[in-house]
């Protein structure tokens, strides 16, 4: 697929996304009962904001269907996704990054696992999968992860005296 | 407290070590590829709920000025921008460097990042009041209108994708309202889910969207190698020469930065390529641009940090995030119960006086930190992702679980970071997003208020001059990338 396929693909699913919200949000607020003495009420703010995005999403979305694009944010929050790359990029490695911090979210959720092993397991993991299993780099990132588990739980434990999960 | 206050409060050892601290950290991310300062200051914010208003905002000063002056070192030693303002001073910063003058070029830009900062902070500190004075008078008519002109105006932000960054902002709108509504006390849009009765805080968004999506990213690009020239202390020192030489281009970079600065969505980035691009231009030596032009160097520096001072002018006197990172510093006086605007300098006087002190103080202890310790920064770029990026997820972990000792927070944060990430693949631009979070309750409130005083008459908006103007404003920003294309298809033969 090529770049500006791809784009006008994201660019449509992003409108039709905002249709969807928009839709959901409608639905709820109609639920919403007016408020006396208050001209707007609770549901009015949000149920414009959503007509806001329906007409966008449909302005959009009427741009593609005509052949035209939707530009492109010329600043970008995030650092290295907008400039074309000379190394590999391993899409595979975000991924697993992101499954692994969904995991270490659900272990801080678990009364059984404590701050110091979900952190310690999820930063040793994480290291072997950012430097993609690389065997030489196991003791030393097994020993940072270690080590900072322990330093992080005891600096906010027992200096900040945060209750940590 | 006066300023004079601030900057005796700012001489005693806890805020000088919040200040020193925060520059240090500023630095030293700005200057490790792929960790930007607003991801830091993002990582930061739920650990200055613990903090009194006047050290947090103290900190993140510190953490500001460093990490907008941290990317010249990466820029010049290894030609990557450690910051996306230094993007320009890669060009001649490491050519000059290669030619073998790296002190000079960090020199440089060290000294021109100083003054550039110092004139910012002397506009700062002349502009501010009196419009903040005129401001104080905007009642919630105007403040209404005010905020949806800072929308259109930061959705603007990306000519061609106009359609997407306003978007981007009623969504970041929209994700404030969940939970219970101030007016009337109900409970809204939770769609039957208990942890939505909370709302969605702030924080965990911008931690999401600020500093997993930049972790996704970076695991992204994992193979990208950097290598590094050596530090070299060696003409690191300017001599008064130097700066009389180079005198008019920095007045000139840091004017452009400052007011590039004030302009609320154009940020250090464009400064610094305006700034280049008009140096390049009144250059009697131009050919030089690109191959370590000393010329060059000045002009975006002193211009990258004079855009400090200017976005700091909208976001005091007006409640308007002046760049990116300023929607960082609005969550964070958000978060500590403070309004940016006019209000705030006859509320909380001595937080307007401690963010200007520690503004200017911020770009002294840079100049002397990086003159310094250049050799420590220069080895901190060397840091492995691999250890790097795992523990910035554990401190936004931290970070979201410890605003309120829920786990949803965490789960919030994990989502937003996803969501973050794809917004930005798909070319979105967060920054109407944040604004549209951190200031939907502000719009709604002063909506309902002005409506409820005037009987529900939306008269006001046409009545009161400044509303009136605002608004127009927001109008003509609106309609005005339409118009040009529509008056550029006209202009072309058929």
């Amino acid at each position: 697929m090529d770049v500006n396929r791809a784009a006008r693909v994201s660019d449509a699913l992003y409108s039709l996304a905002l249709l969807l919200i928009a839709g959901l949000v409608l639905r709820e607020a109609g639920t919403l009962a007016p408020a006396p003495y208050d001209p707007l009420g609770p549901k009015t703010f949000p149920v414009w904001i959503c007509y806001g995005l329906i007409a966008l999403a449909l302005a959009m979305l009427a741009r593609l269907a005509t052949g035209r694009d939707l530009g492109r944010a010329q600043q970008s929050m995030v650092l290295g996704l907008d400039q074309m790359a000379e190394h590999v990029r391993r899409p595979w490695t975000a991924l697993a990054l992101f499954g692994l911090t969904i995991a270490y979210a659900a272990a801080l959720s678990l009364r059984g696992i404590g701050f110091m092993a979900a952190t310690g397991c999820y930063l040793l993991l994480a290291g072997l999968t950012l430097t993609r299993l690389d065997r030489k780099q196991l003791l030393p990132i097994a020993i940072a992860a270690g080590v900072a588990a322990v330093a992080l739980d005891f600096i906010f434990r027992r200096i900040f005296i945060l209750d940590l999960p | 407290m006066t300023l004079a206050d601030a900057f005796l409060n700012l001489a005693t050892p806890l805020p000088f070590l919040f200040l020193c601290t925060g520059v240090f950290l500023g630095i030293m991310v700005g200057v490790m590829p792929g960790i930007t300062a607003g991801m830091l200051m993002a990582l930061t914010l739920p650990f200055t709920y613990h903090m009194t208003s006047q050290h947090a905002v103290i900190l993140l000063m510190g953490m500001f000025v460093g990490g907008v002056s941290g990317g010249l070192i990466t820029a010049t030693l290894m030609r990557i921008p450690g910051e996306p303002n230094a993007i320009m001073t890669c060009l001649d910063g490491h050519a000059l460097a290669r030619r073998g003058f790296p002190g000079r070029a960090l020199g440089l830009g060290n000294a021109a990042s100083l003054v550039g900062g110092g004139l910012s902070w002397i506009a700062l500190v002349l502009l501010a009041p009196p419009l903040a004075k005129v401001a104080v008078y905007f009642g919630p008519f105007e403040n209404f209108a005010l905020v949806v002109m800072a929308l259109v105006l930061i959705s603007s932000l990306s000519e061609g994708s106009f359609l997407k960054g306003f978007s981007a902002g009623l969504l970041g709108m929209l994700v404030a309202m969940p939970g219970i509504d101030e007016s009337s006390g109900m409970m809204r849009l939770t769609f039957g889910v208990a942890a939505f009765e909370g709302g969605f805080n702030i924080l965990p968004v911008i931690l999401g969207t600020f500093a997993l999506g930049q972790v996704f990213a970076d695991a992204l690009n994992v193979e990208e190698k950097f290598e590094a020239l050596e530090a070299s202390l060696k003409g690191m020192f300017i001599s008064a020469h130097d700066y009389l030489l180079h005198g008019w281009n920095i007045l000139r970079s840091s004017l452009i930065g400052l007011w590039m600065g004030i302009l609320p969505g154009v940020g250090a980035t464009i400064a610094s390529i305006v700034a280049y691009t008009t140096a390049k231009n009144v250059s009697k030596h131009p050919e030089a641009f690109g191959s370590g032009s000393e010329e060059a160097i000045i002009a975006t520096e002193s211009a990258n940090n004079a855009t400090t001072g200017g976005t700091l002018i909208p976001l005091l006197t007006l409640g308007i995030p002046g760049g990116l990172t300023d929607s960082i510093l609005l969550g964070a006086l958000v978060i500590h119960n403070l309004q940016p605007g006019p209000l705030l300098f006859r509320n909380n006087p001595e937080i307007v006086n401690a963010i200007m002190a520690s503004h200017l103080l911020a770009h002294a202890i840079m100049f002397l930190m990086m003159t310094l310790g250049i050799g420590l920064f220069a080895r901190m770029m060397q840091i492995p992702r691999a250890y790097v990026l795992p523990l910035v997820v554990v401190f936004c972990a931290i970070g979201a679980f410890a605003l309120n000792n829920r786990v949803f927070d965490v789960w919030l944060m994990l989502a937003f970071g996803a969501v973050g990430f794809l917004l930005e693949v798909a070319k979105v631009p967060l920054a109407p997003f944040v604004v549209g979070l951190a200031l939907a309750p502000v719009a709604e409130t002063e909506l309902r208020a002005g409506l409820m005083s005037s009987a529900g008459s939306y008269a006001p908006f046409v009545q009161r001059p400044a509303a009136l103007f605002l608004l127009v404003v927001a109008a003509a920003v609106f309609l005005w990338p339409f118009l040009r294309k529509w008056r550029r298809g006209r202009a072309q033969p058929a």
